[in-house]
């Protein structure tokens, strides 16, 4: 069953897609002095299997930085969720001029933070002095109600969470129109009936940063040139 | 300015498995930047954990500066040099490994000597998040809670690992808190 995820606006331009088409999306206004530290701007799609219980993508950020303005972060990542989207698991690339972000330092770093059912907020940190493509994947580990998060050659366990998960997510998140990043997702993948299966599920689209890409969205692209 | 009411007492269970219940005095409050390592079992120096923890500090009060919509307070250090938010700092050193459980992890990525600081009292942390759902209010872009956990690399002092919720402090810390009000 679709969520109230799917039925309305508030403050995003969502686009259900109905065609296939090469470079779907143009770069949107919309992004322009929307974003900031207390209002986020995406450029994400969503997927909705019907069941799904992991989610994965190799990212390959670019230029990822804020332009100088402070304070305010940019991320690519990959987010799986619950069907309010209170509860979820992230995992990606951050730049973080802010200082505590997440509880973690400034700087641009690998991360993996999540939200539980038990109001609890948990974020992890590896720094990294380069920016590499790297295959980012959580999934939940079988009857344990536990999440498995990789990447990088890092590989990690979350201690017990309720989540149940709904959707995924695959774009970028940040606080600020001078963000400077075009990361590309590629290798996009769910893991549903026991399986990984390449692409997106009936995508939601939102574009308050650039964002294009192709059905079935095995690969996207987000963020401003650079 | 917030005041943040702060308990009396808390109920820690020590490492040993013992319980032990501290009752606060005035006295026990010292400045952060002046405190002494009460328990090193890693090669730690004072001068590197005194670090770690003034940086501690320091991020937490760049965080409140600016965090403002769903911010409970700007941090206003009194006498004691903590934020008066803040209702007791305990802090010890110890592997990562041996820290994990306490931010949520079942194993640590790696074993490095960490400095691990518990600090209760009222807390907001502006954090990432995935979109709002539909037809959803646009959704608190700040996580809140009453005990906050970081982990920082023992020698660099750069925040690891972190864990902001309503539990109470978690058992097995080692060691009584350094500062408490």
């Amino acid at each position: 069953m679709r969520s109230a995820r799917h039925h309305s606006k508030h403050q995003r331009l969502v686009v259900a897609l109905g065609v296939a088409s090469a470079a779907a999306f143009a770069p949107q206004s919309a992004f322009a002095g929307k974003c900031t530290i207390d209002r986020h701007c995406y450029g994400d799609v969503q997927s909705f299997p019907g069941r799904i219980d992991g989610v994965a993508a190799t990212i390959t950020p670019r230029c990822l930085g804020t332009g100088g303005v402070w304070p305010a972060f940019v991320t690519d990542e990959i987010w799986l969720t619950d069907s309010a989207g209170r509860n979820w698991v992230e995992a990606g690339y951050i730049q973080n001029n802010a200082g505590n972000i997440n509880g973690l330092g400034g700087g641009r770093m690998a991360f993996w933070a999540e939200r539980t059912p038990r109001h609890e907020f948990v974020a992890h940190g590896v720094y990294v002095k380069r920016l590499t493509p790297a295959q980012f994947m959580i999934s939940a580990a079988p009857r344990h109600r536990r999440y498995t998060i990789a990447f990088d050659g890092h590989n990690t366990v979350s201690a017990t969470d309720p989540m149940r998960a709904h959707d995924g997510i695959y774009g970028s998140e940040t606080t600020t129109r001078s963000s400077r990043n075009h990361a590309s997702w590629r290798r996009v993948r769910y893991h549903g009936s026991a399986r990984w299966v390449g692409g997106v599920v009936r995508p939601l689209v939102t574009l308050e940063q650039p964002l294009d890409g192709n059905r079935p969205y095995r690969g996207l692209r987000a963020g401003n040139p650079c | 300015m917030l005041t943040t009411r702060c308990a009396r007492s808390w109920l820690f269970v020590t490492a040993t498995g013992g319980v032990a219940l501290l009752v606060v005095g005035a006295s026990a409050i010292a400045s952060p930047r002046a405190v002494k390592a009460q328990r090193a079992n890693v090669a730690v120096t004072t001068a590197s954990l005194e670090s770690a923890v003034a940086r501690g500090v320091a991020w937490y009060e760049e965080g409140s500066s600016w965090s403002t919509a769903a911010s409970p307070a700007r941090a206003e250090s009194g006498r004691s040099g903590w934020p008066t938010n803040v209702c007791s700092v305990t802090y010890w050193t110890t592997n990562r490994d041996a820290s994990a459980r306490l931010v949520n992890e079942v194993s640590a990525p790696d074993n490095r000597p960490v400095v691990v600081i518990v600090m209760t009292g009222r807390f907001t942390v502006p954090t990432t998040a995935p979109p709002p759902a539909e037809g959803a209010a646009p959704r608190s872009r700040f996580a809140t809670g009453t005990t906050e956990i970081v982990v920082t690399d023992a020698r660099t002092g750069a925040i690891l690992d972190f864990k902001l919720s309503d539990d109470p402090p978690p058992n097995g810390i080692p060691t009584t808190p350094q500062f408490q009000r």
